[in-house]
């Protein structure tokens, strides 16, 4: 049995995987929460993530994936990770990472800073170095960077993943999952080849288990509608050439792209549900039944906004969830809005199911510091 | 999208709520707590309130039974009085799944949500639990665990006051095959027992026939039938014409014999439902259900089926041919189901316990109080085989403290045994010998693999552990006088150490161990008779049932283990708490001198090494305490005291002083009641001399047989050498 959380972070992501063979991935790290705040909502995920690798007997995650540096998917990752480039990053109360996933976009781009900045040092002296690091994109979007550095393609070529692509050391046989690549990616077109390296990470994670079909998750980050439009044009073209690529949109979980953001399935919002693009539409018919789908975000507002997340869109996801009597979720309203909590979605040989675990008063008050007395 | 069906009685204010927990429902739900669920609406109709509420239901892609995630339930309360809410679901569609009441209406479908007792259930009944309850209950349906693969198929037809009882080792295949007459029974108001063949009442007012169908794999029905058409319809579901079986069973009977009497009884009509866990798999149990009929006779049954035909007279006159019935003249013949229960088989019995089955012979001696009750334990559990000896006749006083009822006086102990073994459906016991159990010799062991030794007699316990020949190991469990301490003695299955030295570990417990010390009090005793032995301890039932518990489940374990054990129980005066300790018996030794032997132990040789030791240079000694047993010759080393206060302890000579000597020797006698005294003396010599006697240990000798030889019992005499060498002199008597 395989487990997924998504952790209660407000509009900010943060996806832990644990394989039945006691490995772990991770993605993204977007710890915007402030403990010390009591009416603050937000999971001190420092902690959960301990808690739930089961810090202190393991202290390493196989797999820390970025898939891409804003904030809310890199914020506190400088406070909890063991980093290889700096001292400053190196004491025993730190997770190891056994290997880095980022965006090639992660390596090359300039001006950024705080942990979006210490996590690109640390990926381009892993780069350097030649290992414990794996990027994401066309090799030769590379090229440039790695001529800086005196490295070649030829040296550091195994190290990137283009869209496409399964990502190397992990098979279905062997490990029970299988990282698809769809983004970063690059698009062909009349001028030629266009990189489109502000691409964030995209990719269908594929769980194999006994006794039941292989169960796939897309992990969307902040994917926007442009990018599915090429994404699935893509994969479809593909798929007619070859019939092993035509499941690589199929999902189990789905994580509403962008915090349940309009941008990820049209230009505009719409009135009362947002209206998705066809190549959006096909992606959402590619669910499953009885499927699960989360919006990583606060709690969806009744009235119009700016900031996602949008009631619009969540309302479009909600048809396509009632059509798959899918779970559609929010983080920050699950189990409640007034206590959010870890969701949990297993994998066994029953499918995907979202834990909907009630506990106790009891178990809940003994486990928690109380309020002061006296 | 799901359809639902409206709950019943028409939409009230939340406030108008008139039932207590409907109202703690809605407080609950509309709380910000309430996680996965939400109230929909309320309602009433006459004195019922009725909540519907929304839940989110865990299941997973793959189901067992079709549970939504999001499933509507109505829960009707009833407002005037505290019974069990109803909790229906709503979904037009709620599959048909285990664990649905059987109601008049089959939608919408009620959920058997408990397994206790309202009356047991609503002592802890809350709202938030309610709700978890009912979400647990559908999360478990939807992937097919609510009930378990382990679980016994489920029953199909549950409670009600009628009950048929079947012998436990009824061959279903008697009664689900053809035109099987049984003949019946003892009948209370409401309960029918089908007696075990040979037991069976010729004067039976009532027939028992069974009619099977085919296999099946659908364990639920969703009504009770109530009539004879109600039940075929029920039937004809499962694949049997039951109209039409009925009419050949009773064809048959007529035409079998002219008047044939089976035709004025009354029928209990028993359907055997073999029943498979998937399609098509193998039997795995076959369920009973079974009806009764009344003041109905077969002949009206007959009469009903139109196979049987009646004049004005009522006499029953021929079988008709080729009629056929209507079956709405079924409907008049009411009938009522039983619920059918089988009679308790050993392996029943063991898992009532929760206690392996044991299926070796035991041999018990002595169904005294504590026996019979230890005997009673382990019978109800279904251990063993038994044959049992006793030779004592059931005394007006054994009923303070026994098994048997006050009226059993008069009787054999051991037939009382067999009496009451035989109220069970499984060989309990072999065979009873009303036997001196001191006449018994290896050969009526043979075939046991344990012997029990209830009888609490020394001589009994000797014997055994003396009995040539004999290859069973024995365990005796007794009662310590005073009654505060239980004690039993576990021989190895190799019988290397036997019951008369574990008897002797237990009395150095006694002076040693605080779990066994003040274990044996001269009890008080009773006279029941004018003869000289005519006196019964005073010892409390509530003892004796305190400890026939604790011997009868550690004898369950100790069966199964394959060493020696002493294990011993001491219970608290005041508090009645109680403390055990069991111990493994040291290393031993048998040395054998001239008709005697001398049994001690390492336990004794590395206390007087340590006493040796204190004193080094000089020597040291004291006194051995000890058991004999002149019957077989044997001096059982048990314990030693160290030296006097006045003693002379020289680097070359020890002097072996009095002080406090007597009152320690009368105060061990009194502790153990007598069975362990003085035995002999023993003293050290040092670095560098053997532990053998020098020629002062040859006086000194001298003056020990004198004395003991003057009370006909041998003279020991023990050195302590270096490194835990010891040195025994030994005599027999001369007298």
């Amino acid at each position: 049995m395989s487990t997924v959380i998504f952790y209660p972070l407000g509009n900010a992501d943060s996806t832990l995987i644990k394989l039945d063979s006691g490995k772990f991935i991770l993605f993204d790290f977007g710890n915007e929460g402030d403990p010390s705040d009591k009416t603050d909502k937000r999971i001190d995920l420092k902690k959960a993530v301990r808690d739930d690798i089961g810090w202190p007997e393991q202290k390493e995650i196989d797999v820390v994936a970025f898939t891409h540096g804003d904030n809310d998917h890199v914020a506190g990752a400088s406070e909890i990770f063991w980093l290889n480039y700096s001292t400053t990053y190196q004491d025993e109360d730190r997770i190891k990472i056994k290997e880095l996933w980022v965006p090639a976009h992660m390596i090359v781009e300039t001006n950024v800073d705080g942990d979006n900045y210490i996590i690109r040092q640390e990926a381009r002296h892993r780069l350097k170095e030649g290992k414990g690091i794996r990027v994401f994109s066309r090799p030769e979007a590379l090229s440039g960077w790695l001529a800086e550095n005196g490295l070649t393609i030829e040296e550091r070529g195994h190290l990137i993943t283009n869209a496409g692509k399964v990502t190397p050391g992990w098979t279905l046989d062997a490990d029970g999952i299988e990282f698809f690549v769809h983004s970063p990616f690059a698009h062909r077109h009349d001028a030629g080849i266009e990189d489109r390296n502000q691409n964030c990470l995209v990719m269908q994670a594929v769980f194999r288990q006994e006794g039941d079909d292989d169960r796939r998750m897309l992990i969307t980050a902040d994917s926007n509608m442009e990018d599915w439009n090429l994404m699935v044009d893509i994969t479809k073209a593909h798929a007619e050439k070859d019939a092993a690529k035509k499941d690589r949109l199929k999902w189990d979980i789905f994580k509403c792209p962008h915090h349940c953001s309009y941008t990820a399935m049209s230009d505009e919002k719409g009135e009362t549900k947002t209206k998705p693009s066809g190549q959006f539409e096909f992606l959402l018919s590619e669910g499953s039944k009885k499927s699960v789908m989360v919006s990583s975000s606060v709690v969806i507002p009744t009235t119009d906004e700016k900031q996602p997340p949008h009631f619009q869109t969540y309302n479009r996801y909600k048809e396509t969830a009632d059509l798959l009597e899918a779970d559609l979720r929010v983080t920050m309203e699950h189990p409640s809005a007034l206590w959010p909590g870890r969701m949990i979605v297993k994998i066994d040989r029953n499918g995907v199911m979202l834990q909907k675990e009630s506990i106790a008063a009891a178990v809940s008050i003994t486990s928690q510091t109380s309020p002061r007395m006296g | 999208m799901s359809v639902f069906l409206s709950a019943a009685g028409d939409p009230i204010a939340k406030e108008d709520l008139r039932a207590r927990r409907a109202k703690a429902l809605i407080g609950y739900l509309e709380s910000p707590s309430a996680t996965y669920a939400s109230l929909f609406e309320v309602r009433a109709i006459g004195n019922y309130d009725v909540v519907v509420m929304e839940l989110d239901v865990e299941r997973p892609q793959k189901t067992v039974h079709d549970i939504a995630s999001k499933e509507r339930l109505a829960i009707v309360f009833d407002s005037e009085s505290d019974v069990l809410p109803s909790v229906l679901a709503l979904r037009e569609d709620f599959p048909l799944v285990p664990h649905i009441n059987r109601t008049s209406a089959e939608k919408p479908r009620s959920l058997c949500l408990y397994d206790e007792q309202w009356p047991q259930a609503r002592l802890s009944w809350t709202a938030a639990g309610f709700v978890r309850r009912i979400r647990t209950w559908l999360a478990d349906t939807a992937v097919g665990q609510l009930h378990r693969d382990d679980q016994i198929l489920e029953p199909l037809v549950m409670s009600t006051e009628w009950r048929l009882i079947l012998p436990a080792n009824m061959n279903p295949s008697i009664l689900g095959s053809e035109a099987k007459v049984m003949s019946l029974l003892s009948a209370g108001e409401h309960t029918f027992v089908v007696l075990p063949e040979g037991q069976q009442n010729v004067n039976a007012q009532t027939l028992l026939f069974a009619i099977a169908t085919p296999a099946t794999c659908h364990g639920i029905v969703r009504r009770t039938p109530s009539n004879l058409k109600e039940l075929h319809e029920l039937l004809s579901g499962f694949g049997l014409d039951l109209a039409e079986a009925l009419r050949v069973r009773i064809r048959d009977w007529k035409t079998a014999r002219a008047n044939n009497p089976i035709l004025k009884l009354k029928p209990i009509l028993v359907v055997a439902l073999p029943k498979c866990r998937i399609e098509g798999g193998s039997v795995e149990t076959t369920e009973f259900l079974a009806f009764v009929f009344g003041t109905k006779i077969i002949e009206d049954l007959g009469i009903a089926l139109s196979v049987l035909s009646k004049e004005g007279t009522g006499i029953t006159t021929g079988v008709l041919i080729g009629a056929t019935a209507s079956l709405e003249q079924l409907a008049d013949l009411e009938l009522a189901p039983m619920q059918v229960l089988a009679g308790l088989k050993r392996t029943d019995a063991a898992k009532y316990n929760d206690t392996p089955v044991f299926d070796g012979t035991v041999f018990a001696i002595g169904m005294g109080a504590l026996g019979s009750q230890i005997f009673n334990n382990l019978l109800r559990s279904g251990f063993g085989t038994w044959k049992v000896v006793d030779d004592d006749t059931f005394a007006p006083h054994n009923a303070a403290r026994h098994l048997f009822p006050a009226g059993a006086v008069g009787v054999e102990k051991a037939r009382l045994i067999t009496q009451l073994s035989r109220t069970f459906e499984w060989e309990v016991v072999r065979n009873v010998e009303i036997r001196d159990a001191l006449t018994l010799t290896s050969g009526d062991f043979v075939g046991s693999s344990a012997i029990f030794d209830f009888s609490a007699s020394v001589p009994v316990s000797r014997h055994l552990a003396n009995c040539e020949g004999l290859e069973a190991r024995c365990i005796a469990a007794f009662i310590t006088p005073g009654g505060s301490g239980l004690v039993l003695l576990v021989e190895d299955r190799s019988r290397r150490v036997r019951l008369d030295w574990l008897e002797m570990l237990h009395y150095r417990q006694v002076l040693n161990n605080p779990v066994a010390i003040d274990t044996m009090v001269a009890p008080n005793r009773s006279r029941y008779g004018n003869g000289c032995r005519d006196v019964s301890a005073i010892l409390s039932q509530d003892d004796v049932s305190l400890w026939a518990s604790t011997a009868s489940r550690a004898l369950k374990k100790q069966v199964q283990s394959d060493g020696a054990a002493l294990l011993f129980w001491k219970r608290d005066p005041e508090s009645g708490a109680v403390m055990s300790d069991a111990i493994s018996p040291p290393r031993f030794a048998r040395v054998l001198m001239g008709e005697w032997t001398v049994v001690y132990d390492d336990w004794l040789r590395d206390k007087l090494a340590r006493y040796r030791a204190a004193k080094l240079p000089n020597e040291t000694g004291g006194i051995l305490i000890g058991h004999f047993d002149v019957q077989n010759s044997i001096c059982y080393l048990v314990d030693a005291l160290p030296s006097p206060g006045d003693s002379v302890e020289w680097p070359t000579a020890y002097y072996r002083g009095i002080e406090g000597l007597r009152d320690s020797v009368v105060d061990i006698e009194k502790r153990t009641l007598g069975q362990t005294t003085y035995v002999g003396e023993w003293h050290s010599h040092p670095d560098g001399c053997r532990a053998r006697p020098s020629e002062d240990d040859l006086t000194a000798y001298g003056w020990l047989i004198e004395y003991m030889n003057s009370d006909s019992y041998p003279a020991i005499m023990v050195i302590v050498g270096q490194a835990g060498e010891l040195g025994i002199v030994a005599a027999e008597p001369l007298t």
